[in-house]
């Protein structure tokens, strides 16, 4: 087995779950997710940082997984979209607030645009719709025009009551 | 796409990440961010054959305000450099440079000695720092020196830094009026001209001037015939505006294409001006 292949023990806390994996280096923590975790909510879409669609939260700040390799976020808390609510059963108020504005069509760059709504209910302050729109400006979405995502993140932040996130 | 096979290591001190940069040699690359390292072994645009996780070195993540300025370890996030009020007076040119680095998910992990050590003339680190004459702290296994940020990432400059060095950390000079302006095809998208102003002032003359000029468009160089008109002047628009029309004139540009060039130059003259009203204070129309 060469120096390349060598697999890394790695431990990382997703969604509240301590893992333990083994992994080789070049494997990106999209892959981990997606492939060994199943947890295939995070979307893969240009590999190369440009569309946001693999959006997760590491140590409660956004970053696109597909630029992490597992090794290097050995150790850190990570959150994916399966943390949110069972959209069918019991969205939670980011969920509802996306149905209600119709703020997907596809559904391919939602994971990410919903965990930066994720990440910006968790701030103290209610966030401007100008903030809102420059905090997401970095996501890609060619389907609903982004007003409707806009709105649906804004609808959600001005709700108070985010205990749901806390599980 | 999924990044080429390379062996990979993860240094627990700057000894140990030194050691391993001389050991391996040219095939290594440090990761920190991996913001710029990353897309490029997803895309196999490189196949180093070791990375070096510094990521866990400790003591690389601190930011001081010293008596002279602003220091700033080789680990910390662009974001940790986005509230300008967390910084102290006299730095809130790094919040007006940090919000136009990439997009926040960017921010989270990219890294300011990252930033440096790419020397990509649209990055913002790059022109803030040849603006207010950083120090960038080198080590290798030679030891510690200091690079000058001219020496660093000025187009005119060979590279200064070689196979076994790590950034460590940067000293920023405070200086009592620092502004920094960009502009690129859309929000996030690399600069195509970038621009920053810093002076202090004297019985409200300006003293010591430094006008630094970046993005794809440009390198990174300095306006010194922009500097010429602000020294000893009173910073008011319109010398502002006679510096950013000097700054125009007379750059050298990247760029070939005649229609380009134009473009490049009124940009030029716009940002110059820019960041001199953000340097000032006010707001740039």
């Amino acid at each position: 087995m060469t120096a390349a292949e060598t697999p890394h023990e790695i431990r990382l806390v997703v969604n509240g779950d301590e893992l333990r994996l083994s992994v080789p280096a070049r494997l990106t923590l999209v892959d981990v997710l997606r492939d060994r975790l199943g947890l295939v909510g995070t979307h893969v879409g240009c590999e190369q940082g440009a569309c946001g669609a693999c959006t997760v939260l590491i140590d409660g700040h956004p970053v696109r997984a597909c630029l992490q390799l597992a090794v290097q976020v050995d150790g850190r808390n990570v959150e994916t979209v399966e943390l949110l609510g069972d959209a069918d059963e019991e969205p939670d108020s980011l969920q509802e607030a996306f149905l209600r504005r119709r703020a997907f069509q596809c559904g391919f760059c939602t994971p990410g645009f919903l965990m930066l709504g994720l990440s910006l209910q968790r701030r103290s302050c209610t966030p401007t719709r100008g903030e809102i729109v420059e905090f997401i400006s970095g996501n890609l979405c060619r389907c609903t025009g982004y007003e409707d995502i806009v709105e649906a993140i804004a609808d959600a932040c001005a709700e108070t009551d985010i205990a749901g996130h806390s599980e | 796409m999924k990044p080429p096979p390379f062996a990979y290591h993860r240094a627990g001190s700057i000894d140990e990440a030194v050691a391993l940069l001389r050991e391996l040699g040219d095939g290594a690359v440090v990761l920190a961010g991996g913001q710029t390292l990353i897309p490029l072994l997803n895309l196999r645009l490189v196949r180093p054959t070791a990375l070096i996780d510094i990521n866990r070195v400790p003591g690389l993540d601190g930011i001081e305000a010293t008596p002279s300025g602003l220091t700033v370890g080789a680990l910390v996030r662009h974001r940790a450099l986005e509230a300008s009020a967390d910084l102290g007076p006299g730095f809130e040119i790094m919040e007006q440079a940090a919000r136009w680095i990439g997009h926040p998910s960017i921010r989270s992990v990219g890294t300011v000695g990252g930033s440096l050590a790419y020397r990509d003339p649209a990055a913002e680190w790059c022109v803030v720092a040849a603006v207010l004459e950083a120090d960038v702290t080198v080590a290798s296994e030679a030891g510690t020196r200091v690079v000058g940020a001219d020496e660093l990432v000025l187009e005119a400059q060979p590279a200064a830094l070689g196979t076994g060095d790590l950034i460590t950390g940067v000293a920023f000079r405070r200086r009592e009026h620092a502004g920094f302006d960009e502009h690129g095809r859309r929000p996030g998208a690399p600069a195509i001209v970038s621009a920053a102003i810093a002076y202090d002032l004297i019985e409200d003359r300006v003293r010591g001037p430094r006008v630094v000029i970046g993005g794809s468009a440009v390198g990174i160089t300095r306006a010194s015939e922009a500097e010429d008109v602000l020294a000893g002047e009173a910073p008011t628009s319109e010398v502002l505006a006679e510096a950013a029309e000097a700054a125009r004139a007379t750059v050298e540009l990247r760029t070939s294409a005649d229609d380009e060039r134009r473009y490049a130059r009124l940009l030029v003259r716009s940002l110059v001006a820019s960041a001199g009203e953000h340097a000032r204070g006010g707001r740039a129309e």
